[in-house]
This record gives C-alpha cells, sequence and structure tokens, in this order.
C-alpha cells in the first residue's frame, strides 16, 4: 500500500477494493487462508491451554500464592505495625535472587509492611542478591535495634533433615521512646 | 469505586491529548490512544509536580483530569473510518477469537483487580516505588533512593509505572496493595483496541480479531499484563508510537508525529529498555519518512529526535548522583566491551529462539508470523510492512547488545528469566505484521455491498 494509492481514499474515509481475483488466484488465496487459520487456532488452542493448566490445575501456582498470602501474615503478625529484623538460619543461597526464598521473604517483606522499615542487616551495605543478604544477616542486639526504632524479629531456620522450615518470632523489650 | 474514578480521569487526560492530534478515527482507535496516552501523560505530569516538591494528591489529578476534559470536549472531531467488512471469514473463526479476547481480558483483569501482587518484579520494583512515590515527593530526594540495602529494587529504573500506580494511592488516600495494579488493565483493553483499529483500517475485521487476539493471549502477555509490572506499559507505548509513526509515513500530519512523540518518551520513562527503543523510533523516524530529505520532513524528524533526548534528560539528571548498585549498562555499552564478548552471539540468538518455539510461553505466536510472511512475501517490500519489520529486527540490536556485555548474571539464568518479556516488548510489532499480511482479503466479484471491504495491502 503505497502512501500515494493510500492517502487520497483514507482521507476521504474510504478504503481501496481488494482487486477482483479470477478463480485459480482465487483458490491459492483460500488455502494460504486455510492454513493460517488453521496455524492461529493451533496457537490459541496452545496458549489458552497452557494458561488455563498452569491458572487453574496447577499445584505450583496455588502454592506460589497461598506461600506469599502465608508470608505476608507471618511478618504481619511479627511486626504488629512498627519495622522488623528478619534473621534467615541454615538457608543455602544461591547466587539467584528470584529462586532465593530468603530474599522473596525480605523484599515482600519490605513491599507489604511499606512504610514501616525491614532490615536484614547493616543499611549501608548493599542487598541486591541472596548471597548479599546472607553475608549480611546478623544477630542484632537491641540497641542497635533501636536505631532504627525496630522491636520485632522473625527468624526462620531452615532444617535440612526436614526439607522445611521453622519460624520464630519474639520482640525486644522496651520502645524507641522509652530509650531516647 | 476510586479505581473506576481514576480510570475515568486517565481516560480523559487521553481524551484531552489526543483530541487535537487526531483527525478522523474510528471510536475504537481513539480509545485505544486515549487509553495508553492516558496513564502515560498524567504519570509524566505528576513526576513533573512531584520533581517541584508536591506529592501526588486528588485535588491534583482532578485538577489535570478536569483541564484535559475540557481540551476533549472543545475539540470533537467526527468519527470516521468505520469498521471494513472482509472476506471471506468463517463464522467459527471469529468466534474463537472472540472466546480468545474474552478469555484474555477475564483473566488480566482478575490478576489486575482481584489478586494482590505476587509478581516478583511487581513487588519488588515497580509497586514499591509506587508506594514510596504515592508518600513522598521526589524533590528532596527521598531516602530510598540512597537505601542500597533495597538495591534488589533498582533504584536508578525510570519511574513512569511507579507514578501511574502512586496516583491511585493518591487519589484513595492509603497504600493499598491490590488498587496499584488496575490503571494497567485499562492498558490492555487499549493495546488491544489500538492493534485491532490499526489491522482493521487495513485489513477488515477478520484480520484485526485475529491479530488482537494472538498479542493479547500469549501466556507471556497473560501472565504480566495484569501483574502490575512495567513490560505490559511498554509494551502499550510502543504499540501506540509505532501506529502514529505508521501514520506519519502515511500522510505527514504533524498531530501524527506529535503523538509518536509523546509515546516515545513515555516509553523511556517507562524502562531502561524504552530508552534504545526509542532511539530506534527516532532513527527510524528519519530515515523512512517519504521524502526523507526534504527540508520540512527532516526537520520534523530531528526536532523529534532532540525533544526525546531533552524530555529524558531530568531524569538522566536526577539519577546521575544516586548509588549504582546493580548492572551499568550505560558504561558496559561501550563497543569494545561488545566486541569482546561476540562469541556470546550465538548463545544468545539459540536462547531467544528457544523461548520464541516454546509452545508454553509462546504458543506459536512466531510461527505464525514466519508462516504469514512467508505466504505473502510479495507484501514485504511494501512501506508499512518494511517499516514493521526493520522495527522488529532493530529492537533485536540492543536487546543482544545488553545481554553481551551482562556480567552480573549468568547469561543462560537471565535469558529464562527476561527473554520472554523482552520479546513480548516486540509484540505489536509482529501483530500488526500478522494482521497486515493475513490473507483475507479477497472476493469473487465486484458488489455494491461489499464496496469498501478488504485492501490489498
Amino acid at each position: 500500500l503505497t502512501p500515494a494509492r493510500a492517502t487520497p481514499t483514507i482521507a476521504a474515509g474510504l478504503t481501496p477494493q481488494a482487486p477482483i481475483l479470477n478463480p485459480p488466484e482465487n483458490g491459492r488465496k483460500i488455502c494460504i487462508f486455510v492454513i493460517a487459520a488453521a496455524a492461529a487456532l493451533v496457537s490459541f488452542g496452545m496458549v489458552l491451554r497452557t494458561d488455563i493448566q498452569k491458572r487453574f490445575f496447577s499445584l505450583h501456582s496455588d502454592n506460589a500464592a497461598a506461600g506469599m498470602a502465608v508470608i505476608d501474615q507471618k511478618l504481619s503478625d511479627a511486626a504488629q505495625g512498627e519495622g522488623l529484623y528478619l534473621q534467615f538460619k541454615g538457608f543455602a543461597i544461591s547466587r539467584d535472587l528470584l529462586c532465593d526464598f530468603p530474599s522473596q521473604v525480605y523484599a515482600r517483606g519490605v513491599f507489604t509492611l511499606y512504610p514501616n522499615r525491614v532490615l536484614v542487616g547493616d543499611p549501608a551495605k548493599p542487598v541486591a542478591s541472596g548471597e548479599d543478604l546472607v553475608a549480611g544477616n546478623f544477630d542484632p542486639d537491641p540497641a542497635w535495634l533501636n536505631q532504627y526504632r525496630i522491636h520485632g524479629i522473625l527468624r526462620y531456620t531452615w532444617d535440612n533433615n526436614l526439607g522445611s522450615y521453622s519460624t520464630y518470632t519474639w520482640r525486644i523489650v522496651g520502645s524507641p521512646q522509652s530509650t531516647k | 469505586m476510586w479505581c473506576a474514578i481514576y480510570w475515568l480521569c486517565l481516560l480523559a487526560v487521553g481524551y484531552g491529548v489526543a483530541a487535537p492530534l487526531l483527525n478522523s478515527r474510528s471510536r475504537l482507535e481513539r480509545f485505544g490512544l486515549a487509553a495508553c496516552l492516558g496513564p502515560g501523560v498524567l504519570g509524566l505530569l505528576l513526576i513533573a509536580v512531584s520533581m517541584l516538591g508536591l506529592r501526588p494528591r486528588a485535588p491534583v489529578i482532578f485538577l489535570i483530569a478536569a483541564i484535559f476534559a475540557l481540551v476533549a470536549m472543545f475539540y470533537r472531531s467526527p468519527d470516521a473510518e468505520k469498521f471494513q467488512k472482509s472476506l471471506p471469514a468463517p463464522r467459527w473463526l471469529l468466534f474463537v477469537c472472540f472466546l480468545a479476547i474474552a478469555y484474555g481480558i477475564f483473566i488480566v483483569a482478575t490478576d489486575a483487580l482481584i489478586y494482590p501482587a505476587v509478581e516478583w518484579d511487581a513487588f519488588a520494583i515497580w509497586q514499591l516505588k509506587g508506594k514510596i512515590l504515592a508518600g513522598l515527593a521526589l524533590h528532596p530526594k527521598p531516602s530510598y533512593f540512597f537505601d542500597v540495602s533495597l538495591s534488589y529494587s533498582h533504584l536508578r529504573y525510570p519511574i513512569l509505572v511507579p507514578m501511574i500506580s502512586a496516583g491511585i494511592h493518591a487519589l484513595t488516600g492509603q497504600l493499598n496493595d491490590e488498587l496499584g495494579k488496575t490503571p494497567f488493565f485499562l492498558m490492555y483493553l487499549g493495546l488491544g483496541a489500538a492493534i485491532f483499529s490499526a489491522v482493521n483500517r487495513r485489513r477488515g475485521q477478520s484480520a484485526a480479531l485475529i491479530a488482537t487476539a494472538l498479542i493479547l493471549t500469549t501466556p507471556v502477555m497473560l501472565a504480566y499484563a495484569g501483574a502490575g509490572t512495567a513490560d505490559l506499559a511498554l509494551t502499550a507505548f510502543y504499540a501506540c508510537s509505532i501506529l502514529c509513526i505508521l501514520r506519519w509515513q502515511e500522510n505527514q500530519r504533524i498531530g501524527d508525529l506529535l503523538l509518536a512523540f509523546i509515546f516515545t518518551v513515555c516509553m523511556a520513562w517507562t524502562k531502561n529498555e524504552g530508552l534504545p527503543i526509542g532511539a530506534i523510533n527516532c532513527f527510524v523516524l528519519i530515515v523512512l519518512t517519504p521524502k526523507p530529505l526534504a527540508t520540512r520532513h527532516l526537520m520534523k524528524s530531528v526536532g523529534f529526535t532532540i525533544l526525546f533526548v531533552v524530555l529524558y534528560l531530568p531524569w538522566f539528571r536526577y539519577i546521575h548522583y544516586l548509588p549504582r548498585t546493580d548492572e551499568n549498562y550505560s558504561q558496559r555499552l561501550n563497543p569494545s566491551e561488545i566486541m569482546s564478548h561476540v562469541d556470546r552471539i550465538p548463545a544468545i540468538l539459540g536462547g531467544m529462539a528457544a523461548n520464541a518455539v516454546d509452545p508454553q510461553t509462546w504458543g506459536i505466536f512466531w510461527f505464525v508470523l514466519i508462516a504469514v510472511t512467508i505466504l505473502q512475501w510479495k507484501r514485504i517490500l511494501s512501506p508499512p510492512i518494511l517499516t514493521l519489520w526493520i522495527l522488529l529486527l532493530l529492537q533485536l540490536v540492543p536487546y543482544l547488545a545488553a545481554y553481551m556485555v551482562v556480567s552480573n548474571w549468568n547469561l543462560d539464568e537471565l535469558l529464562s528469566v527476561s527473554a520472554g518479556r523482552l520479546l513480548m516488548h516486540l509484540t505489536p510489532a509482529a501483530a500488526l505484521l500478522i494482521g497486515w499480511q493475513w490473507p483475507g482479503a479477497l472476493r469473487l466479484s465486484p458488489s455494491p455491498r461489499t464496496q469498501g471491504e478488504g485492501v490489498a495491502v
């Protein structure tokens, strides 16, 4: 469709007509159309099947969504409307941030508890990956936590024998206000 | 209810910007462009306001929406370019397309409107920034931008998508994890409407339905469109920008060039990938404009490019002094670094090709593109088809270069988590190619009833 041909007709709100085809050429076009339509149908079928299976019949996706809700609840309970320190014990940390459970919990905590603060170590050190997170994760003392007005600590401990994690929550005595 | 009010504000802004720039267009095309323009322009204006020291607030949003609504009412141009009918399209095929589109809309609506943000990039990066921008102005710089313990959230990423999400938090006056994703459902609808209208104008309804259904229902699109990430926004802005560029090539109307410019700026403020894609748009505008050396066209195209750079500069300056803890692409994307990793090209192309042919990620979307191109190979030299192919292939170049210089990631890992989304940004050009090359425009004999139906490209 060259501009020279298209512009006048389109400007008038019309579009040019398709060429009138002779029967053999039309037969070829119909064949092409049938092939293309079949390809489109197969594509729809495949993608919809994949998506429906993933969304409605896959245990993995259900677990992911439910797991996120469990983490959110645990974080909210531990923080009690304030900031939170997260500790991770026994987790094998891979370089891949996305597959890394502690990183997921940390990022989720920062998101759900915002504007309250979530720490996993010295805030002056970058946390760009799970490796960074574990390398900087330590047992904080109450005075250090008070600097950041954090009272709650949530510890995730991975048990290799059980193949699962346990959590332990506690709060430090004294509020930031009382320590000032 | 707040969601509906925010959508109305976004649409008012979109129609207000589009109205003076569009001539006769179908209602659906107006809606498609407005649904993508509104979030982009409102987001950019809120960023400007925020950089002046005022955080987004409901009165500011209402004021902006009211001004643009008045403009939209003032400029009412008649609708034109009604839907074209095309022959022959079996009803069952159109029915399947309707079903597919309905399924896509249902899934994206539930993801965007009902479920909380569970996609990693959504909650760790984009929606987190949205919450921050809703509560704090960009001037003085919020402490977030210097907090290296949040490096994983990419402190220097562009902020248009977070600001769009911040708008609805500002409107409701509270940080709601579910609401931040809702504007992107509107953009999903806008993307579908824009693609449908563009294909329908040249090839009729059946080709338009097929192209629209293909782009709206790829698994990657369904996974990310309602998730609250920036990929849908970038794809929608890109789709609209190339539609406007193609219109500009066709009729050289300044309104189309301005719209293309606005969408291109929105792309650069949406994701880092938007910057090179925007540069490609500038290149295509300059090189592929009809009579590119004619002073009038050349000045407009060069002006487009200069303004694009100027409007990105505020963000470039803003992030200049921020800590850099993630991959430094701007420093590593130099000829020597690229040349030293030429050996990665086969692995990168192989990884992207493997993703493109993965039926669980794409079905046979890319096969359909190749199939219709081979079947309709005679059309490949027509200007719009050629332009789309150039855009599509050029877009691969910066992605290829970025994969070549990446250092913080294992290449296979990075390809596995990002190739699908990068290919998603290419889908508008691919869907238009599928639609415009679709073999649907044929008829047996001339008849008054079918006049104007089907256009041979």
